[in-house]
């Protein structure tokens, strides 16, 4: 089974315009990284977006009753997507080309 | 530093007990040796056997205690030693059972160590870590305030794949301010100072999950349906490349390339296609979810350039998302000629094999092969099941299995293990028809129609005064390859009606009541492997052939060429046709496993308001031509008169 994780896992990430991707546990520890090979970028990753889990968590469970399902957060360069399960968070570092580029 | 101090004294006194132990474990040895030693046979030969092995054994240990006691003094050793003096001289003490022995008894200093109780640190999780149900009970002071804390919801706790590792000593402390998730609980405020200790902890000990730890918590089932889930939503999102924040200001509407598609009235809107599971297998059937109209379920015949893969494959994939990959793959032993969706279980998926097994799967559990079987035997099927539908109500539903033997078995989802019912299909001598196709006409449970290989078309029905086989119709010149049932859901006026194609290069349509087919389309220039009526349209169908070609008759526009055809693109031989339930879309499967999804032109699709009536006067008129005896046009003329004369003219 860790070899079909792997091969979903590598076939995300070789989507056209994934960055990298990061599964962490909801104590903020990176189990796994993909395309990203900066030690302490990864450490960055996982604080800060634990934290953010954890308030995004909260705020859900205070404004509505329902659970937090996914996070994303578009910047001018880029595209954070958050997936929660159980126990669990996948990170991707997306960036959308341009539709001209595409053409 | 005091603390290391601590562990040293703590150590060395642990250690001190641990030589103790020993000390007294050797001596009760040695006590037990000299009771043995005491109680040895007289015999000489078998008491010399003993001393040696007694010498033996008592020099080791001797040894051994002499050398860790290093604060007894020397008069235990001598006393120690004197032993196997004793033991080695044993006839001296005489013939007595119990030899008394000549001890030389002297004072020994007894040592006496006093170790306290070993403290051990012990700490609930309650109070350091966030995640706890429960809370401590404290005294209630007056100055203590309470403060709304979330501790975890309940079913975390159970499932919480970390907790074996919280036995290093990780725990986590959010910084103040954060609020944990979970269940408000009244919990005291802990004293200023321990957060921020505990916060040091916490920093520090972030760093510790070791490989070890990674590699168990990959390994666990709960990551592992993590990673499915989640990897299933996030190409899903990946795949919806909508770009929201386009600037429409500067450049041209980017819509002018959907008008161009709406203009081709057949259009390729995708294929589905795995690498590892569809590839050159081919496509056997395919089912649409009740439940999820947007699910599609197709099974695949074996591989012949793998035999090492399951014979058997059945794929769910999803219209909706763009994602490219399957929803979900199943496999079994054996090749899956039918496939179905159990209407009122949205978890279940059924396949008929060519084993003439059929086999459930789920898609709640994580295996990939059947949950459920039906027995090899001969009450069940022991030939291929090509056919396979779900018929009935949310509480009376019944598969029905039909193998190319002509033996048609009824089963309830609940036992597999055995048929509710069985039925022989047989013709009016008992020659076993072999059943290549079923229909069950539109909203029955009784009756329904079936193609054979030798070209015989025949209505039976399940149960009734009649079970069996109803009628025989005439014949077609090849083997029966596909059958289609009129599904209008808004009149039963059609429900009659039927379709069927044939090797024979040609597609029939008949109805229930006439033995003869009361249409022969004969455009097709190649075998037509399958036909399927549009679900919302009432006079059209789609049909595919061996070259390729995929056909779509509109019977109110002309009957005797399709109304749109396309090749599809490498002329691969295609074998199943199947409407979308939106009838919007046509899937077709080919024979290297491809799914093709074509879109239909609205103007094409979507029936106007007379279609029905218009429809209905083509089928008379298709009558009248087909009739060449004039009693019967007197006869077919005198009945819809009154129709007729309403819509007026005659409509091609």
């Amino acid at each position: 089974m860790a070899q079909e994780i792997d091969s979903i896992m590598s076939r995300i990430s070789r989507h056209q315009g994934v960055e990298g991707i990061l599964l962490f546990n909801l104590d903020g520890i990176c189990i796994k990284s993909y395309n990203i090979f900066d030690e302490q970028k990864v450490k960055l990753c996982s604080t800060l977006c634990s934290d953010l889990c954890f308030r995004g968590k909260s705020i859900i469970k205070d404004f509505s009753n329902g659970k937090l399902e996914m996070i994303r957060i578009v910047t001018d360069l880029h595209e954070y997507m958050i997936v929660f399960e159980r126990d669990y968070i996948m990170f991707t570092i997306y960036k959308q080309n341009d539709i001209l580029s595409q053409k | 530093m005091d603390r290391k101090a601590e562990l040293e004294r703590k150590k060395a006194k642990l250690q001190a007990l641990r030589d103790e132990k020993e000390k007294r474990r050797r001596e009760k040895e040695e006590k037990d040796l000299q009771e043995a030693k005491a109680g040895a046979p007289s015999e000489k030969d078998t008491r010399k056997d003993l001393d040696e092995m007694l010498s033996s054994l008592g020099v080791a240990p001797v040894s051994e205690v002499l050398s860790s006691l290093s604060s007894v003094t020397s008069v235990t050793s001598d006393q120690s030693g004197q032993t196997p003096d004793a033991s080695l001289q044993p006839t001296l003490n005489g013939q007595n059972t119990k030899a008394k022995k000549q001890q030389t008894l002297s004072v020994v200093q007894v040592q006496v160590t006093n170790i306290q109780p070993k403290e051990n640190v012990t700490y609930t999780k309650q109070t350091q870590t966030t995640s706890s149900g429960t809370h401590e009970l404290r005294d209630a002071h007056a100055t203590d305030y309470y403060v709304l804390t979330f501790g975890d919801a309940q079913g975390d706790d159970e499932d919480h794949s970390l907790s074996h590792l919280d036995h290093g000593g990780f725990h986590s402390k959010l910084p103040p301010g954060i609020l944990p998730h979970g269940l408000p609980t009244v919990k005291e405020v802990a004293p200023a100072i321990t957060p921020q200790e505990q916060k040091k902890d916490d920093i520090k000990q972030v760093k510790e999950l070791s490989e070890e730890q990674k590699q168990m918590i990959i390994l666990s089932e709960d990551f592992q349906r993590f990673v499915l889930r989640s990897g299933r939503v996030m190409e899903r999102a990946l795949s919806e490349t909508v770009d929201i924040y386009t600037d429409y200001i500067g450049g041209s509407e980017s819509d002018e390339g959907l008008d161009e598609k709406s203009h081709a009235r057949l259009s390729l809107n995708r294929i589905f296609y795995d690498d590892r599971w569809s590839k050159n297998r081919c496509v056997t059937s395919f089912d649409w979810s009740t439940h999820f109209p947007e699910l599609m379920v197709a099974s695949y015949h074996n591989n012949e350039e793998l035999p090492n893969e399951p014979d058997g494959v059945v794929v769910v994939w999803n219209t909706k998302f763009k994602k490219q990959t399957p929803e979900d793959v199943f496999h079994c032993q054996s090749a899956v000629m039918s496939t179905c969706f159990a209407k009122f279980h949205p978890n279940l998926i059924l396949g008929g094999t060519y084993s003439g097994q059929i086999v459930l799967w789920d898609n709640r559990v994580q295996k990939r092969t059947p949950i459920q079987r039906t027995p090899l035997s001969s009450t069940a099927h022991t030939h291929p099941v090509y056919c396979l539908s779900m018929v009935g109500t949310q509480n009376a539903h019944n598969v029905i299995s039909i193998s190319s033997d002509g033996r048609l078995c009824s089963w309830s989802l609940d036992m597999l293990s055995a048929p509710q019912d069985t039925l022989e299909l047989q013709q009016k001598q008992p020659k076993p028809i072999a059943v290549t196709c079923m229909s069950f006409l539109h909203d029955e449970v009784n009756n329904f129609v079936l193609g054979s290989e030798d070209g015989y078309v025949h209505s039976a029905s399940r149960h009734g005064n009649r079970s069996g086989i109803i009628e025989t119709y005439e014949k077609h010149l090849g083997p029966v390859t596909g059958i289609s049932t009129h599904q209008s859901h808004t009149t039963a006026e059609f429900s009659h009606l039927f379709l069927t194609s044939s090797i024979d290069w040609t597609i029939k349509l008949w109805s229930l009541k006439d033995t003869k087919p009361l249409y022969s389309f004969e455009d097709n220039s190649d075998y037509v492997m399958d036909v399927a009526w549009s679900p919302i349209h009432p006079s059209l169908f789609a049909a595919v052939d061996g070259s390729g070609r995929l056909d779509l008759w509109n019977l109110n526009q002309d009957t005797e060429v399709p109304t749109c055809s396309v090749v599809v693109e490498g002329a691969p031989a295609l074998n199943r046709v199947s409407w979308t339930p939106s009838g919007l879309h046509v899937t077709i499967g080919d024979e290297s496993g491809k799914i093709y999804v074509y879109d239909v032109a609205d103007n094409v699709a979507q029936p106007r308001m007379d279609e029905w009536q218009r429809f209905g006067t083509t089928l008379h008129e298709l009558k009248m031509n087909t009739n060449e005896d004039f009693e019967d046009l007197d006869k077919s003329m005198s009945i819809p008169q009154q129709p007729l004369s309403l819509t007026g003219s005659s409509v091609a």
